[in-house]
């Protein structure tokens, strides 16, 4: 593929279409000659500052995008920290010289330099332009990867040929970030280098998406975490009739997503796979299909690992990855990560370095994390609490005792990978062959209790309802074939939610007028209607449902001394 | 009934799946994202959705006053109390399809 050297001379090239709009900003549209004056003015500064390294942050991405080109023309390699956390700072600040953009004692820019005071750009040198980014890598620690101006010319081209035609006449939007790969060659790259205007400030969440600004088609650089969540009753309208292309990318979309993002906007979302390591390596459009390869990239699996190559790499050898995959058709399908990485909405998260922080917090002497799919992914932990944990556990409560094992994570683990369930346990769960497999750790965490919703909450009477999940830890082997709930597990729940309301004495004795008259089956919608009869200790209670009586009963409590 | 602020805590609860959680656990007047409750960017989300579903409600484009009405218990009392919209259902949020 013949590259054009198109973001080298982006602002060197004399077109005829100078004045065409660069990108849309706060303060209305920008064109080609205000953004060159922009990065010129960058490019004044930056020349004047000593070192060769400079680190990159800010929200806008016009003011972003000025930044970088005129670091670049002031001939310095440019740091993208992934976010602007006191962490991400300290560990780029030994890195390079200064900061510049939306960062503390960025170099200041003097923007109203007059134009005859500035120098005139020449083109870029491809072999002297480059960037560098960071992952977290499977020991936690943030990998910084370099791009060479080349290799993100040829992701462009790429782009361009699969892409460019579905993306004429339109403006292009992103509600992620072009910290990272994804959004700076979707956002910012790929829009300038191929004349296409891009919205400065990101689409954070799904109002703002819903009120598209402008009247031109749209395009949307956006992400799972994004298009699972979109509320279905706001108003699309616009968005509808605008949106010509939807891309996602950053991990897996659900079908669910898909066919919601397809349904409310009438536009089937692209996904795109690829790491900030190999750049992009495929695309598909339909969640479950296979992933067939971006244009100029090689694939191949070896050892059930898909390896790369491509000219979007620093060099022309294959580079393996740490995804499993698997040759369908023509193209692929992944198969899940081989490494300790897990993915949490969309962030890379490293359990090893979660379980090293957990131990060095000296609170506990074991630990083991695992990631459960819920609502949302999240990370839970099994950990074995040291003499000093199992005296504070037993002093300020589960609670507060996990509150105090996320602060001491916080300063180095990224707060949606602290974890978010906790076990405490004597040891570790471990198999014959003494490891501790994945689905160990994941049936502790089944839940014991479902989610309820109270309605009435008195002195003497109470009444809450709740569905019946099937992921409920009672069903487990009641019965396989056939999931009922425990009937026993009704008295327990009235136990602990009729704690929770009424100040039961004691502990519970016995049972009365005890009735079982209808299964309870996963899916099931439960009311529960408690009464308390202080003066005796009872604690009446009764199922139902649209079916009509599940169960009824009275307890009997006695306070802890007889 | 119970007070609206409850309501939202327990909404809070269940859309969060707080485990070990109890209203009672959860300081009106404190953060709520971050520090406090230590939700997150996508709590936002799931949260915002939660309030569209439960009281037909929706959040304005300005990203600002969004961060403003998700700051506390209270202020997403008061938030709810000045826009909601009919009650959708009284199931819990999180046990809905």
């Amino acid at each position: 593929m013949a590259e054009r050297p198109l973001l080298a001379s982006l602002l060197t090239q004399v077109d005829g279409d100078e004045d065409r709009v660069v990108a849309y900003a706060d303060s209305g549209p920008v064109t080609l000659p205000s953004f060159r004056h922009q990065v010129q003015c960058w490019q004044a500064a930056l020349v004047a500052t000593p070192g060769s390294r400079v680190a990159l942050y800010h929200e806008d991405s016009l003011t972003f995008a000025a930044a970088l080109f005129g670091a670049w023309h002031a001939g310095k390699q440019v740091l993208l920290p992934a976010d602007a956390l006191p962490n991400s700072l300290e560990r780029a600040a030994g890195q390079v010289d200064c900061f510049i953009g939306d960062l503390p004692g960025a170099v200041p820019i003097n923007f109203q330099a007059a134009p005859a005071a500035l120098r005139r750009l020449s083109a870029l040198d491809p072999k002297l332009t480059s960037l560098v980014l960071f992952t977290s890598g499977s020991s936690g620690e943030p990998v910084a990867i370099s791009k060479a101006l080349p290799q993100l010319q040829s992701e462009l081209s790429a782009l361009e040929l699969c892409f460019g035609e579905r993306l004429s006449e339109t403006v292009i939007f992103g509600s992620v970030s072009h910290q990272h790969l994804y959004g700076l060659l979707f956002r910012i790259l790929w829009p300038l280098a191929y004349r296409r205007p891009f919205y400065a400030r990101r689409l954070c969440t799904p109002e703002q998406i819903a009120a598209l600004p402008g009247t031109a088609p749209a395009v949307l650089v956006a992400s799972p975490a994004q298009l699972k969540r979109l509320p279905k009753s706001l108003d699309w309208q616009a968005v509808r009739s605008r949106m010509r292309v939807v891309f996602s990318s950053g991990g897996p979309l659900p079908a669910a997503a898909n066919d919601a993002v397809e349904q409310l906007w009438r536009c089937p979302p692209i996904e795109i796979f690829g790491s900030t390591e190999t750049g992009g390596i495929a695309s598909r459009q339909g969640a479950d299909n296979p992933w067939s390869a971006l244009p100029g990239v090689q694939w191949r699996i070896v050892d059930e690992l898909l390896a790369v190559r491509s000219a979007h790499l620093p060099n022309a050898e294959w580079q393996s990855t740490t995804d499993r995959a698997e040759a369908v058709g023509a193209g692929f399908q992944l198969r899940g990560r081989s490494d300790r990485i897990a993915k949490i909405e969309e962030t890379r998260v490293s359990l090893s370095a979660i379980e090293q922080a957990l131990l060095a917090s000296g609170l506990v002497e074991a630990a083991k994390v695992t990631v459960l799919n819920e609502q949302r992914a999240m990370i839970a932990a099994v950990a074995v609490p040291t003499a000093a944990g199992l005296a504070a556990l037993s002093a300020i409560g589960k609670r507060l005792f996990c509150q105090r094992l996320r602060a001491t994570l916080a300063d180095r683990i990224d707060p949606i990978a602290l974890p978010r369930r906790w076990r405490f346990v004597d040891t570790l769960p471990i198999d014959a062959q003494a490891k501790t497999t994945e689905a160990m750790l994941a049936a502790l965490f089944k839940p014991r209790l479902p989610a309820i919703h109270w309605l009435v909450r008195d002195a003497d009477s109470a009444a809450l309802e709740f569905s019946v999940c099937a992921e409920l830890a009672c069903f487990d082997g009641h019965f396989p074939a056939l999931p009922v709930l425990p009937g026993v597990a009704l008295i327990d729940w009235t136990i602990h939610w009729g704690g929770e309301v009424f100040a039961l004495p004691g502990h519970f004795v016995r049972i009365e007028a005890l009735k079982f008259q209808r299964l309870v089956r996963p899916g099931a919608q439960l009311h529960l209607q408690m009464s308390w009869k202080a003066a005796t200790a009872t604690l009446g209670f009764c199922y139902t449902s649209t079916l009509g009586t599940h169960a009824s009963g009275r307890l009997w409590f006695a306070a802890a001394a007889q | 009934m119970q007070t609206l602020e409850a309501e939202i805590k327990e909404l809070i609860i269940s859309t969060m799946a707080l485990e070990d959680t109890t209203p009672d656990d959860i300081d009106s007047a404190a953060p709520l994202f971050n520090e406090g409750l230590g939700l997150d960017s996508i709590d936002a989300l799931e949260l915002g959705l939660a309030l569209h579903k439960r009281y037909g409600l929706t959040l304005s484009a300005d990203s600002e006053a969004t961060r403003r009405h998700f700051s506390s218990v209270q202020a997403l009392c008061a938030f709810v109390a000045a826009n909601r919209h009919q009650p959708q259902s009284s199931l819990p949020v999180g046990q809905l399809a």
